[in-house]
């Protein structure tokens, strides 16, 4: 491993120059490696002398056996020039030799004449100093590199260090500006911080953050005051514990951890007083942005007043519902009271009108004729009244009885309950000559016989209230939303429109007895009837142009 | 005749006058003093024994319904014919009547002539067409 001879410039520059002998101060052109830049210098000496030897060989004729060494000094110089020391020694002593062998007499390596000796005594000494010095300036030579690059590495480490010391400073710089930026951005974070952690701490509605473990990790005033506990003890604690019903708090967590979030959840906080808070709890999981789940927040929502409304709603509902149950039953009597009166009255009234009717109709069958004019103009006036008074009593009667004795309503076939009305007026249809032509009439829930009392008396008017021409009678039906729709039209003499509640009155007629007789409660009997069954009943007419009476009778569409 | 209304007796009276058929009319005004007489007791002991019984229903001290009952039930008076004559015509009343076995059952007309003809239809059915039971 020869790492260190390798002589690239930047390890050269930047690394201390270690002053190794010799090795660094090569040329690198020639420097492959140290064993091998040894080799080459012996290698490099012994040809140099070789090539003096030559030389000089080649200089006998001119120089004979003078300046033996001549050619020997250059390539000794030669030597340690490139090799140092050594090889400018060695060279040295190969010269001597060659020098001794060939040219000094006599011929081979011994040497006779002390001349020569000092001759190659001077050579050798030359030749020593000569490396020495060569040795030495290589050294020098190394040295003044060494310095040179030291310096350079020197002023390059200054340059180094002044743009390392102007990156510092800008650095520096740079670090104060991030610092100063920092210390805004942390501000201005805390103030936000603490903006929002004041909103919560400001919120009545007590909040709750719960980690994925279930337990309590932050709450607000608000949940201090609702349970009664510091918040320092809250935190790390199970928070079903502050609930009436664990179970159901837990259930709630649960079913938000799934279903991520969770509306008005009702739960009853308990207060350490023993005191509990009904509440309706939002949920939701908060998560990071990464997506994961941090836990669970949750407001709570006060509804204890809520519930306390709620219950005195429902107690005065209740309220409410027991006033009008009492009130229908109280308007229920006092219905059945006011229809028996009139049953019991008319009825009780039967027996004394009777004996008045009764009495005076002996007297007229025992004394007319025989008293004078006037008697008999008397007895016949009180025999009328007494017979209207009947009429009125039963008719009175009559109305009364359309409420109670009704019978429960049943499905009825209209056009049955008509054809029967229509035998009843028989006799009054054909003295008339009536025409009458009943459209095809539907199947309703319905007492029959109030039907029956119904058609017959507004038949009955029809032909009553006639025109001179013969009454035309057109009766039919039609389907309503919900109900069907009756009329009754006739060609009579029609009735003036300002009479439109009047006609319904009891006892209210547009006429007068000797006209048109009647007491004025047919109508108001179909009233009664129709207003019994849940129905409503009018009338379109115009004077001279006959009358069309309308009745609704309500049909919910059940299959019938 | 047991009627408690007497103008309704003084009525029935007059209507059996004018039909003009033998017969006597014998009147008590309320529901013991009718079984008092048809069983001959007290100041009735000589009571003659009536072919034919107008009896109204709404009577004082004992009910017409309780008479009718009684009577039926009393295995001599029961053959005499009982005319059920009164003001009521409700139908429970009509068929309680005909349950206790009265003869037949008439609602008294509120005209009176019409009541007049009734009394003497009833005459002249119960006393003339029909044939009633020889007392023994």
């Amino acid at each position: 491993m020869n790492s260190r001879s390798s002589n690239e410039p930047t390890d050269s520059a930047l690394a201390a120059p270690r002053g190794e002998q010799g090795d660094s101060s090569y040329p690198s052109v020639l420097a492959p490696g140290a064993l091998g830049r040894r080799k080459l210098r012996y290698f490099t000496a012994i040809v140099v002398v070789a090539a003096a030897a030559l030389v000089r060989l080649g200089f006998l004729q001119a120089l004979g056996t003078r300046a033996t060494f001549v050619t020997f000094y250059p390539a000794v110089m030669l030597a340690a020039l490139y090799g140092g020391l050594p090889a400018g020694l060695l060279a040295t002593v190969l010269s001597a030799g060659l020098a001794d062998y060939f040219w000094l007499e006599p011929a081979g390596l011994a040497i006779q004449d002390p001349g020569d000796w000092l001759a190659i005594a001077i050579f050798l000494g030359s030749g020593t100093m000569i490396s020495a010095v060569t040795e030495a300036m290589h050294r020098a030579q190394a040295r003044a590199r060494e310095a040179e690059i030291r310096a350079g590495l020197a002023a390059a480490g200054r340059r180094e260090a002044e743009a390392l010391k102007k990156a510092h400073a800008e650095l520096e710089i740079r670090v104060q500006e991030r610092t100063a930026e920092l210390k805004r951005t942390t501000e201005s974070l805390r103030q936000s911080s603490l903006h929002a952690r004041s909103l919560i701490e400001a919120s009545l509605d007590p909040l709750v953050t719960i980690s994925p473990e279930g337990k309590i990790t932050d709450v607000n005033q608000a949940t201090e005051q609702a349970t009664g506990v510091p918040r320092a003890e809250m935190i790390g604690s199970d928070f079903s514990n502050y609930f009436t019903e664990p179970d159901k708090a837990r259930e709630g967590y649960r079913r938000v951890i799934s279903e991520g979030c969770m509306r008005d959840y009702p739960l009853t906080i308990r207060h350490t007083s023993g005191c509990t808070m009904d509440v309706l709890y939002n949920a939701t999981v908060y998560r990071n942005e990464g997506g994961q789940a941090q836990g669970v927040f949750a407001a709570a929502r006060d509804i204890t007043e809520r519930k306390r409304a709620e219950a005195e709603l429902a107690r005065y509902r209740e309220h409410l519902e027991d006033l009008v149950l009492q009130r229908t039953d109280d308007l229920a009597r006092s219905n059945r009271d006011l229809e028996q009166f009139a049953y019991v009255a008319s009825h009780d009234l039967q027996e004394p009108l009777r004996a008045v009717a009764g009495f005076v109709g002996l007297l007229r069958q025992r004394y007319q004729g025989k008293l004078d004019e006037k008697a008999d103009g008397y007895i016949s006036s009180a025999v009328d009244g007494v017979t209207r008074m009947q009429t009125l009593i039963g008719d009175l009667l009559s109305y009364s009885r359309v409420g109670t004795k009704g019978i429960a309503m049943e499905p009825t076939d209209t056009g049955e309950s008509l054809k029967d009305a229509l035998t009843n007026l028989h006799a009054s249809i054909e003295e008339s000559g009536a025409v009458i032509q009943v459209d095809p009439l539907p199947t309703v829930r319905a007492d029959a016989g109030q039907l029956t009392q119904l058609c017959q008396n507004l038949i009955a008017n029809a032909i009553k209230f006639r025109s001179d021409k013969p009454p035309e009678i057109h009766i039919g039906a039609r389907r309503e939303q919900d109900a069907w729709l009756f009329w009754v039209q006739d060609n009579g003499i029609g009735i003036d429109p300002q009479y439109t509640e009047r006609i319904f009155m009891i006892f209210q007629r547009l006429h007068t007895r000797q006209k048109y007789p009647g007491t004025g409660i047919g109508l108001a009997i179909c009233k009664r009837i129709v207003e019994r069954h849940g129905g409503s009943i009018w009338f379109e007419s115009q004077p001279g142009w006959g009358s069309t009476f309308y009745f609704t009778l309500p049909d919910k569409g059940e299959p019938v | 005749m047991v009627e408690d209304s007497p103008s309704d007796a003084q009525l029935t009276v007059e209507a059996l006058h004018a039909a003009k058929i033998a017969n006597r009319l014998s009147h008590v005004e309320d529901g013991v003093e009718a079984l008092r007489f048809l069983r001959r007791e007290g100041p009735y002991a000589d009571a003659p024994r009536p072919d034919l019984i107008l009896l109204d229903l709404n009577l004082p001290r004992k009910d017409g319904r309780e008479v009718l009952d009684e009577l039926k039930q009393d295995s001599d008076l029961k053959v005499i014919p009982v005319v059920v004559l009164t003001t009521s015509r409700s139908e429970h009343d009509v068929l309680r009547s005909y349950q206790l076995h009265a003869n037949c059952y008439i609602t008294k007309p509120v005209d009176f002539t019409q009541f007049m003809e009734v009394v003497k239809a009833i005459e002249h059915f119960w006393l003339t067409v029909v044939t009633l039971p020889k007392e023994k």
